[in-house]
């Protein structure tokens, strides 16, 4: 390098030599930043980092978790009576509203086959009483009146007209029945006061044969007691 | 007066008093390299905080057989040297070849009149790769063979680079002397 270039690097190598200009004060609140950034990502046993939130954390929630799984467990085995109240809701979702202290076990007996077990006996009856007619008929139509006894004969036009009243009268009585069935189907069964509704337990009783015997919680009133 | 030594050994421990001592100390200095290195004073900015993050980071590994300012110079610098490599992908990258050979006439004698600003916004007026080259060699004092395997580039490269950077600045500072007269 010649002279004149020694000359002019020389001017600039004394200019910056001592070039030490105001530093501006955010830049040291950034390098702040980014050290605590540093720090915090990263391990240290001494410092507070992610590592030490994360950890705290992590037992939080399993703590959380844990206290949770055993307070759902401890739900089912006591049986409380906030508890007891949740398992009969399905079952009894307007009973449960009264208080336990108030309800007491009845067991109520249904006779469902009682129309059934008429109905039949009115069938028989009844065709006994149309066979008895029809032969009554063809005896008459076969021209055989005349030969009949007419003591005979009116003991059996009596005993025709009876069997045709019993008819009847058993035909009525099924009907009454069979009236009171479809009543009780249609409309809620009334308990000594609470309702069930939506229920289809008249329905299964209907098809079984024999008494049933139904627990239910029937609440005390004033207008049973009396 | 804290001893160096002292300072040295607390930022070791991450102490936030010494930390505090060592950038008060030795920010100015630093900024003033990174004015060199940069463009603008923003970039600077942003130069000084990443090497003085480094700095702390790093000042476990400092020996203290070698000068302390000559460690941190050095990082400081290689933080500029990154940057410089950064904006490399974005910024048009003049090639060394293409630049056109003008003949610029040596001025005999350079008047010492010009400010340190006015010589700053020469260097900053400097295409990117002459001005890395210019402050390593003029101002660090480093060899070409240094510049060449710190900046990846071949030595000749280096020297050319130099050449046309003295020229570019004559010519800068020769229509600064015109406006001045």
């Amino acid at each position: 390098m010649n002279k004149h270039g020694d000359q002019f690097l020389e001017m600039f190598r004394d200019s910056f030599g001592d070039f030490a200009p105001e530093v501006p004060a955010s830049v040291y609140a950034g390098v702040k930043k980014k050290m605590f950034w540093s720090n915090f990502m990263g391990f240290n046993i001494a410092q507070l980092n992610i590592w030490y939130v994360l950890l705290a954390t992590s037992s939080i929630a399993l703590l959380g978790w844990s206290n949770l799984e055993q307070n759902s467990t401890g739900i089912l085995a006591s049986g409380s009576e906030y508890e007891l109240k949740e398992f009969r809701e399905p079952m009894m979702a307007s009973v449960v509203s009264m208080p336990i202290e108030e309800v007491e076990n009845v067991a109520i007996q249904f006779s469902p086959n009682r129309s059934t077990s008429t109905k039949s006996t009115i069938s028989s009856v009844a065709s006994s009483s149309k066979a008895s007619c029809a032969g009554e008929e063809k005896g008459v139509d076969a021209g055989t009146a005349v030969a009949v006894d007419q003591k005979g004969s009116a003991e059996k036009v009596d005993n025709q007209v009876a069997a045709v009243q019993t008819a009847v009268q058993d035909k009525v009585i099924e009907e009454k029945l069979t009236s009171e069935v479809e009543l009780q189907t249609n409309l809620p069964v009334n308990m000594g006061g609470s309702i069930i509704e939506n229920s289809n337990l008249v329905e299964q009783l209907k098809k079984k044969d024999g008494p049933i015997y139904l627990p239910m919680h029937v609440k005390k009133t004033s207008t049973q007691e009396q | 007066m804290i001893e160096l030594r002292e300072i040295i050994e607390g930022c070791k421990r991450k102490d936030r008093r010494h930390q505090d001592e060592l950038y008060r100390r030795y920010s100015s200095m630093l900024f003033g390299l990174c004015l060199r290195y940069t463009k603008s004073r923003e970039e600077a900015e942003d130069v000084l905080q990443e090497g003085m993050v480094k700095i702390f980071k790093s000042v476990g590994t400092y020996s203290m057989t070698n000068s302390f300012e000559g460690w941190m110079r050095r990082i400081v610098i290689n933080t500029a040297i990154t940057h410089y490599r950064k904006n490399l992908k974005h910024a048009y990258q003049e090639d060394i070849d293409d630049t056109p050979q003008t003949k610029y006439k040596e001025v005999d004698n350079y008047d010492s009149d010009f400010t340190q600003k006015e010589l700053l916004g020469a260097i900053n007026n400097l295409p990117n790769g002459y001005r890395m080259v210019f402050n390593m060699y003029v101002v660090e004092g480093y060899k070409h063979k240094e510049i060449a395997e710190m900046l990846k580039i071949d030595i000749n490269t280096s020297k050319s680079q130099l050449s046309r950077a003295k020229k570019f600045l004559q010519r800068e500072l020769e229509h600064l002397s015109k406006i001045n007269m």
